[in-house]
């Protein structure tokens, strides 16, 4: 067991940001934390790295009780926080040099440390450049390797990619992976269902401070009655035609607006073939068709009554 | 580790351009500014000598000791200008002269002694000063001689006209007196409290609840402390540098005064520099997040210490002495300004290391209080920081 946090309870004033919460993070899984801003991601890690007076509960790292001087335990844990933390007055080599020496004492292992680093996150043309000229994928790209460079047991990254752009964003979840590869165990919240989908072998969705649900992305999605849902654009419909529509077996949601029909169903076998021979057989022409299978956001949705991005 | 830490807080630390625009280039304009308005002042209250025209005539040319004493006043002595710049002409000439102003009065002797002016004035009134102290040592000497009291009563009895004062003003210490050296004390103690930027920058980078780099260090396995007394250290090198080339501005191209004790001046920039580093630690050790009004707060207080400690008003710093004493010394730019007031003025080292003293107390005290702020591990709260920190 890597992480273990005992009914953790958090807060601030009358607002209970971590609301009797226990979890576990297994070695070597990408365990997603999944939430809406201000659910009690950051709070949870901010407690779990002992950053935070909490009011209840238990925490241990590595099998040990996470203190603020727990030092033989902070030596392997790498930090990528929500906020880009490092000095503007140094260069990408310097910054990477400085928090890795905060670990490491040997001047030669740093530096091989560093320059692993530095190729690790693709910032090799950029080693001496200053953080303010670098654009905002390659600051979060430094960022990153100011948190991993001293090759931690335990990665812990806080929505590592906030204002990232795409590509930036896809180097950022690959090198995750791969860092996963590597050995390390990591922790990664987001509100990003995509990148948690994308990346995490365990997923832990909270709202409120209080765990929604946990399980793989399949278990998660089998927790919830949706099986698919069904988009038909630019298509012509009557009152009739869409009552014959909610009739359908395992439709459980009918929308229908702007010439655009949506269509949920329930687990079940052929919904997609079945609207399909309905619309041909009410000789209805439609532009496009295709079909998704329930997402993280219907899990939450499903759960919570509103949507993740909300 | 301690090495570690301490030259990468340096190497920021030395390439902040804005704190150091405040801490070095800001006081280096202001003392050039002040040495041009002290220029000019002294250009404007430069004594000119009184203009005067003596009328040529007999009851003159046979006063031989009052021809003398004009001769002893309008001598140009000691690169000073001379009392009186003398013209001899006729009665016309001299009228003429005074009704164009080209001379502030004229003397003419029938055979007493007279003075015409066209105006009243400091000139006129220096004129004024000198016939009249002239004629009493002249009544003097006179009653003496009457008296048949046994002195030489020679010719150069009155030639000895006394052109200085009777008092003359001397030095209580070792230097020349010189009003303008409280405003370059005080310019120094203000650039000393100046250093409470880098204080507070210091205590800002150790903080995890002040910014994501004080986050970022406060996981790290490295004790809080010595990562902030390693950021202590080289902020207190860069400002005692910092006044040190201010110092060696202010000697060397304004030429302030300051004495001939290096060291106890280096000291004092030292301490000073302790003083203000520390005040900083503290105000961004007690006033929570908001950086605008930490830097709002250490403005404030730095103008008001200087202020008080002579700045502005170099009389300011006598008056608070006299009217609130207890002020003065809980006042630590004025304790930089009076240290270096006594290494510059005094003979003994007493009142030196008296405000020495108090400095390194009130630095003592400011360390500690810092240290009872920042000392927690874990934080109430962490609030989402600016990623510019």
């Amino acid at each position: 067991m890597v992480i273990k946090v005992e009914n953790l309870v958090k807060r601030y004033g009358d607002l209970i940001a971590v609301d009797h919460l226990s979890l576990e993070v297994q070695q070597g899984e990408i365990f997603g934390l999944l939430g809406p801003n201000g659910s009690g991601k950051t709070t949870l890690i901010n407690c779990i790295l002992a950053l935070l007076k909490y009011d209840k509960g238990n925490i241990s790292i590595f099998g040990k009780p996470m203190r603020p001087d727990a030092y033989d335990i902070k030596r392997d844990i790498g930090v990528i926080m929500q906020n880009v933390a490092v000095f503007n007055e140094l260069t990408v080599y310097e910054n990477i040099d400085y928090f890795c020496g905060l670990y490491v004492k040997d001047k030669a292992e740093r530096k091989r440390l560093v320059e692993e680093a530095i190729e690790f996150v693709g910032l090799n043309d950029f080693r001496s450049f200053y953080p303010k000229k670098l654009s905002g994928g390659l600051l979060r790209r430094l960022n990153i390797a100011c948190g991993i460079a001293h090759k931690p047991k335990l990665i812990i990254l806080d929505e590592p990619t906030v204002a990232v752009d795409p590509q930036s964003r896809n180097n950022i979840l690959e090198g995750i992976v791969r860092l996963n590869k590597q050995g390390a165990t990591i922790v990664y919240t987001s509100h990003y269902m995509e990148e948690v989908e994308q990346i995490c072998t365990r997923i832990m969705i909270i709202d409120k401070g209080r765990i929604i649900a946990t399980g793989t992305k399949e278990e998660l999605k089998s927790m919830i009655n949706i099986g698919e849902i069904v988009s038909v654009g630019s298509v012509e419909l009557n009152q009739t035609q869409l009552e014959t529509i909610r009739r359908l077996p395992n439709a459980s949601q009918v929308e229908y607006e702007n010439h655009n029909l949506t269509v949920t169903f329930a687990k079940g076998r052929s919904n997609l073939l079945n609207l399909m021979d309905l619309l041909r057989k009410e000789n209805v022409d439609y532009g496009s068709v295709y079909s998704q299978l329930p997402t993280l956001n219907d899990v939450f949705l499903e759960f919570t009554g509103k949507q993740l991005r909300d | 580790m301690f090495t570690h830490v301490f030259k990468y807080r340096l190497k920021c630390l030395l390439r902040d351009k804005v704190v150091l625009f405040w801490t070095i280039l800001f006081p280096i304009v202001l003392s050039t500014l002040f040495f041009t308005a002290f220029s000019n002042l002294n250009n404007a209250v430069s004594f000119t000598s009184a203009k005067v025209a003596v009328v040529d005539n007999e009851a003159y040319r046979n006063n031989k000791p009052f021809q003398e004493a004009l001769v002893s006043v309008s001598e140009k002595r000691d690169e000073q200008e001379p009392l009186l710049s003398v013209e001899l002409v006729s009665s016309d000439e001299a009228e003429t002269l005074l009704e164009q102003g080209k001379v502030h009065g004229i003397i003419l002797l029938d055979p007493d002694i007279k003075l015409v002016v066209k105006q009243s004035g400091m000139h006129q009134s220096i004129i004024k000063s000198f016939l009249d102290q002239y004629r009493q040592i002249s009544a003097s000497y006179g009653t003496v001689i009457l008296r048949n009291i046994d002195i030489p009563a020679n010719g150069d009895t009155l030639t000895r006209f006394p052109a200085d004062d009777y008092l003359t003003e001397l030095p209580l210490g070792k230097n020349k007196t010189d009003n303008t050296v409280t405003y370059y004390y005080a310019l120094l103690a203000m650039a000393s409290l100046y250093g409470a930027f880098w204080g507070l920058r210091v205590i800002g980078e150790v903080q995890a609840d002040q910014s994501a780099n004080g986050a970022r260090i406060n996981l790290a396995p490295v004790h809080k402390m010595k990562t902030l007394l390693a950021g202590i250290l080289a902020a207190w090198i860069i400002q005692f540098v910092e006044l040190s080339l201010l110092l060696l501005y202010m000697i060397l191209v304004l030429k302030v005064p300051f004495g001939n004790q290096a060291g106890y001046i280096l000291l004092t920039c030292l301490v000073g520099a302790l003083a203000g580093l520390t005040l900083g630690t503290l105000v961004s050790g007690l006033v929570k997040r908001n950086l605008g009004l930490k830097i709002g707060v250490l403005i404030g207080l730095s103008m008001l210490m200087s202020g008080l400690a002579g700045l502005y008003f170099a009389p300011f710093k006598y008056i608070v002495i006299k009217a609130v004493p207890m002020l003065a010394y809980i006042n630590p730019a004025n304790l930089i300004t009076d240290a270096l007031y006594a290494l510059y003025y005094y003979d003994t080292y007493h009142r030196f290391a008296l405000n020495i003293a108090l400095l390194l107390a009130f630095s003592a005290v400011f360390l500690l209080l810092t240290y009872l702020t920042v000392r927690r591990d874990r934080y109430a709260s962490i609030p989402s920081i600016q990623e510019d920190n």
